[in-house]
């Protein structure tokens, strides 16, 4: 069957008008007129205005693309046919090719189709894409012609797994009854998220995406859910498998398109906190900030002076505290020094009289909440972790050896090109300082400005460094103790630097030796380092 | 076998067709009586029969100045591997060999290393640096796969880990300027220095001695002063630009004497032979420099396409300027493997982007011809990224780009007598973007339209008519040029012929000197079978 063509006059008007315009700017000269000029009579036709691309019959026709011979202008005239295929939205290039054997007629198998669209166009499998097909007849000869221009366009759906993409996205199953439709948190977000009662039973997700029926599932049937983010795929609607709710409850469901996942969690585990705090008389009766650390934004920690008496924790969320964490257990008061113990949220009112942790004694304390594994964890000065103490040969105070505490950390290379704070050595700048987490104190964090990748030259081997980075406990100079890479630095011969991904954890070499000159080159939109002075990691990262 | 050079009567091989807005303005407002004059044709001549011939449009054809150059060295960068290596690049279209891709082995180097002691040359039996066993290896390798050989002779250390100017010539007397590169500190004569000036150009005449050859030198890159070789940053005895007129009149007239028949290219930068590296307002001396450049008789070349703060209005100008008239080499600026990140200053994704940038740069000033550079490092240099990163760019260059000539239309005499008085009429275009360059005067319009009668078994030559009438250079794509021949057959002996058309070298004894972009019976020599014919 042949559908009529949606040739398009655009390119063809737009050339017309071209040639008036330059016509017109000729002034008054008597010229024929410019239409006459043009005979557009190329006319396209495709076999389909759709075609879905059959994977069983690969060598079968799908597409066929005719088109007839353009206005003959005769002996004097150079006509070349031009046929171009393009795909709506590829960054690939159209694919040209003259016509010079009067062959005005194209075919494409079902698998020659996928291969240029997903091969050489970049098209997505199971997927649609509108192809663009121009043919354009060039003239030449004693007197200026217009190209005959003819387009058309055809709609093609490749074969191939299925896209985690949906048009339209609903919770379904007998959990759900009937089926509900979700929309996404922000028009780019790729989050889909809902919270209600399901019911106990099977759950997955029906989308529609274009000519589709799917559904987000997981790979294995009946699959129990999980706190985290599950795995998902896509499948044919009426042969997906589903997860299994376990009770009736009040859930959260969050689909992430991003990451191919979905976490089905009961509402009463969430935590949603604007500030998390403590109270009780070990406070004072005075509410105390625990603050996020900057390596974890789900770890809040606090160190400082704690009397002996009740500790709970209030957590601040649209200006209010009605939700507290206490102990899992709330016949269990005891801290149990040094170890990480479960909490749960109570509402603040009525759970927070009779659970609550205990402080045994007056004294500094060390509490670092994870509220992502929902634990708690109490280091009294019996416990608790203390600062690293580092010993090198102190060259300016002339103390050899000396030894430091470890509570700061100066990134040292040519990374800054050597910029200095004022009163400071060449290359040390205090917003280029990692501090200690409140967490742990052998972790270290920068969390700011896109980090500078300033080149340098290796004075011994001359070489260029690039945004070469490593670690010193001090900025009195280099010749201190320090956090270098793994790179082969030897001193007073050559520096050199290991080249770091955003994201990826690396080792670190600490010392006062070769070390020095050993340099991490730090990747491009870097603004996250987290050192690990204890288990000598790096990683350098976005966040 | 004789030849017969006859004057045609071309009633109308003016441009006839333009294939731009801005052409058909020209057209429109010029030309409004073009009807009545193209009907002077005679194509329907009794006796012959009209031959239509298709083009071929994606064979690399071996023809000079146009196409991809490949560019190499003599230094320690370049890998004894560079064959195999260029034989067997990996490419987004599988495994290639570059020299299918590229006609011209592009040898850019420091003078010292064609030179390494006066009167001691690279290409003498006897020289057996490693830059000359380098340069043997090289020209060897071009010559097995059929590529012509081009030259740039750099005199400028700047940046460079080496002297570029041979030892004996500072031991000579000349005078010249120290800089630091790493930790190393080289040598450079100043320009202007008479001793240097000496034996410069005695290497250069030498030089031409051995290699001003058009059958295997396509071109000659000048002028090798300044920094890296491309004419700015020359530093002077006078630490200022006094003697810079002086030394540009000496140079270009040095090359031009030395070189006869090879083409010579001169940068057309905005500073050119300057001290600066750049400037933005071109001075009154650069232009005149460059326009007596071209005067002189040099082609064009740059080295910064694709770099948007480098290749400007000014460079875009100059090019359409002289558009036609001297043919334009293009040379990437970008460096894969150095460049890194800068790229994103002139608004380039990747080097994808780059390549693309570069190219259409190209397109927009016609050139005749691109660059496979070569960075020392295969995987990830500039002819990897092209083959990997822009292939389809590769094919469309050969494809459209350049110049590639097809007659389309022949109307040749079938029925005839040995001495009979007969017409041809020929109808010739250009499928590339650049244009064939006879206008050069090294070219000075030696490659013609010819004629010929071939043995019907051996598909020799017996008797060939070269029509002296077109010049290659005015054949532009979009613009079909036709021609009527009126010769005499000049007394060819009874029997069966083939009609044949080529391009051929006038200055060669008529030898083939063109490939044809045809489709058909091509014979080896290259001449493209028309018809068979018997002459009573």
């Amino acid at each position: 069957m042949k559908y009529n063509i949606i040739n398009s006059n655009i390119a063809r008007l737009a050339a017309i008008a071209l040639v008036a315009g330059a016509t017109t700017a000729c002034g008054d000269e008597d010229i024929d007129n410019s239409y006459s000029r043009s005979n557009s009579v190329i006319q396209i036709e495709t076999s389909s205005e759709y075609v879905i691309l059959d994977e069983a019959h690969p060598d079968d026709v799908a597409l066929t693309v005719t088109w007839n011979e353009a206005h003959p202008y005769g002996n004097e005239f150079i006509t070349t046919y031009q046929y171009e295929l393009d795909a709506i939205g590829s960054k690939a290039s159209a694919r040209k090719e003259y016509e010079d054997d009067g062959v005005y007629r194209r075919e494409y198998t079902n698998s020659e189709l996928q291969e240029l669209l997903t091969g050489h166009f970049g098209c997505l499998t199971s997927s649609q894409t509108t192809l663009s097909i121009t043919v354009t007849a060039s003239f030449e000869g004693p007197r200026v012609v217009i190209p005959d221009i003819a387009t058309a366009s055809v709609c093609v759906k490749t074969y191939g797994p299925k896209q985690f993409k949906a048009d339209r996205v609903f919770i379904g199953g007998e959990a759900a009854g009937e089926e509900i439709e979700l929309t996404p948190t922000s028009a780019t977000s790729g989050i889909y998220m809902w919270t209600g009662a399901l019911s106990a039973g099977k759950i997955n997700f029906p989308v529609f995406y274009g000519d589709e029926h799917n559904a987000i599932s997981p790979a294995e049937a009946n699959a129990p859910i999980q706190n985290d983010e599950m795995p998902a795929i896509m499948a044919d609607a009426d042969k997906a498998n589903y997860w299994l709710i376990p009770e009736a409850d009040n859930y959260r469901v969050t689909i992430n398109f991003n990451n191919q996942t979905v976490k089905i969690v009961s509402a009463g585990d969430i935590i949603e906190v604007d500030h998390l705090l403590m109270a009780g008389s070990a406070t004072g009766d005075t509410e105390i900030e625990i603050e996020r650390t900057l390596e974890d934004d789900g770890v809040y920690a606090w160190r400082g002076e704690l009397k002996a008496g009740k500790l709970y924790m209030p957590l601040l969320f649209n200006e209010d505290t009605a939700v507290s964490f206490v102990p899992k257990d709330k016949n269990d008061r005891d801290i149990h020094d040094g170890e990480a113990r479960e909490f749960q949220s109570v509402p603040t009112a009525t759970g927070t009289a009779t659970a609550y942790w205990e402080i045994p004694a007056d004294g500094t304390y060390r509490i670092v909440v994870n509220t992502t594994e929902h634990t708690v964890t109490f280091y009294s000065a019996a416990t608790d972790m203390p600062n690293m103490t580092v010993s090198y040969n102190n060259t300016v105070d002339g103390i050899n050896p000396y030894t430091q505490e470890v509570t700061e950390l100066w990134m040292w290379g040519g990374f800054n090109a050597s910029a200095h704070d004022d009163g400071l050595k060449a290359g040390f700048q205090s917003k280029y300082t990692l501090k200690q987490s409140l967490a742990n104190p052998y972790v270290f964090v920068y969390k700011g400005d896109k980090l500078p990748r300033s080149s340098s030259t290796d004075s011994w081997t001359q070489n260029t460094l690039v945004a070469a980075m490593n670690f010193l406990v001090s900025n009195i100079e280099n010749n201190v103790y320090a956090f270098g890479s793994t790179a082969d630095a030897k001193r007073n011969s050559k520096r050199a630097t290991v080249d770091v991904s955003l994201g990826q954890e690396l080792q670190l070499v600490a010392g006062q030796g070769d070390n020095r000159y050993a340099y991490f080159s730090i990747p491009e939109n870097c603004n996250f380092v987290v050192v690990d002075i204890k288990n000598l990691t790096v990683t350098f990262d976005n966040k | 076998m004789f030849d017969i050079n006859i004057k045609s009567i071309k009633r109308s091989a003016r441009l006839m067709l333009a294939g731009t807005v801005l052409a058909t303005l020209v057209s429109a407002c010029s030309d409004k009586d073009d009807a009545a004059d193209i009907k002077g044709h005679n194509w329907d001549i009794t006796g012959n029969e009209i031959v239509n011939i298709k083009p071929e449009r994606y064979k690399m054809l071996r023809n000079p100045l146009t196409g991809w150059v490949t560019y190499t060295g003599l230094g320690d960068g370049l890998r004894d591997s560079f064959w195999e290596d260029y034989d067997n690049m990996q490419s987004s279209n599988g495994i290639i060999k570059v020299s299918d891709y590229s006609n011209v082995l592009f040898i850019r180097a420091a003078w010292t290393y064609f030179n390494p002691e006066e009167g001691v040359y690279a290409w003498d039996e006897n020289c057996n640096t490693k830059e000359a066993r380098r340069f043997k290896m090289l020209v060897k390798g071009a010559k097995e796969r059929n590529m012509m050989l081009a030259f740039s002779f750099i005199c400028d250390s700047q940046d460079k880990h080496d002297n570029f100017s041979p030892d004996y010539v500072k031991a000579a007397g000349a005078k010249g300027y120290v800089t630091t590169t790493g930790s190393v500190q080289v040598w450079s004569p100043y320009p202007d220095d008479p001793v240097f000036q000496e034996k410069f150009s005695k290497f250069l005449h030498d030089f031409a001695a051995r290699w001003d050859n058009p059958e295997e030198t396509m071109f000659i890159s000048g002028t090798g002063l300044g920094k890296w070789g491309e004419s700015h940053t020359v530093i002077y005895s006078t630490g200022n630009n006094d003697p810079r007129e002086a030394t540009a009149e000496w140079i270009m007239d040095l090359y031009m004497d030395a070189f006869k028949k090879v083409p010579c290219f001169i940068n057309y930068h905005r500073a050119l032979l300057a001290t600066a590296s750049y400037t933005e307002n071109v001075s009154e001396l650069t232009e005149r420099l460059v326009e007596r450049a071209v005067e002189k008789g040099f082609s064009l070349r740059n080295d910064a396409f694709g770099m948007k703060n480098y290749y400007k209005d000014w460079e875009r100008n100059f090019a359409a300027a002289h558009r036609y008239q001297r043919p334009i080499l293009m040379e990437g600026g970008w460096v894969r493997t150095s460049h890194g990140g800068s790229i994103k200053g002139d608004g380039y994704e990747d080097y994808a982007d780059v390549r693309r940038g570069e190219y259409y740069e190209g397109k927009g000033a016609n050139v005749n011809m691109m660059d496979f550079r070569y960075g020392g490092e295969t995987a990830l240099g500039e002819t990897w990224s092209w083959f990997n990163e822009a292939y389809e760019l590769v094919e469309e260059f050969i494809s459209e780009g350049g110049y590639r000539l097809y007659p389309d239309k022949i109307s040749v005499p079938v029925f005839l007598g040995g001495s009979d008085n007969v017409t041809i009429t020929h109808r010739w275009s250009n499928l590339g973007w650049g244009y064939c360059p006879t206008n050069i005067p090294q070219w000075n319009q030696k490659y013609k339209v010819a004629f010929a009668l071939l043995d019907k078994s051996s598909k020799q030559p017996v008797k060939i008519y070269v029509d002296e009438e077109p010049c290659l250079d005015t054949w532009i794509k979009g613009r079909p040029s036709t021609y009527e021949m009126h010769f005499n057959m000049g007394g060819v002996k009874a029997g069966e012929y083939i009609w044949a058309v080529g391009l051929v070298d006038t200055t060669l004894n008529n030898k083939i000197g063109l490939q044809i972009s045809a489709k058909g019976d091509i014979t080896p020599e290259g001449w493209l079978e028309l018809t068979p014919v018997n002459v009573k």
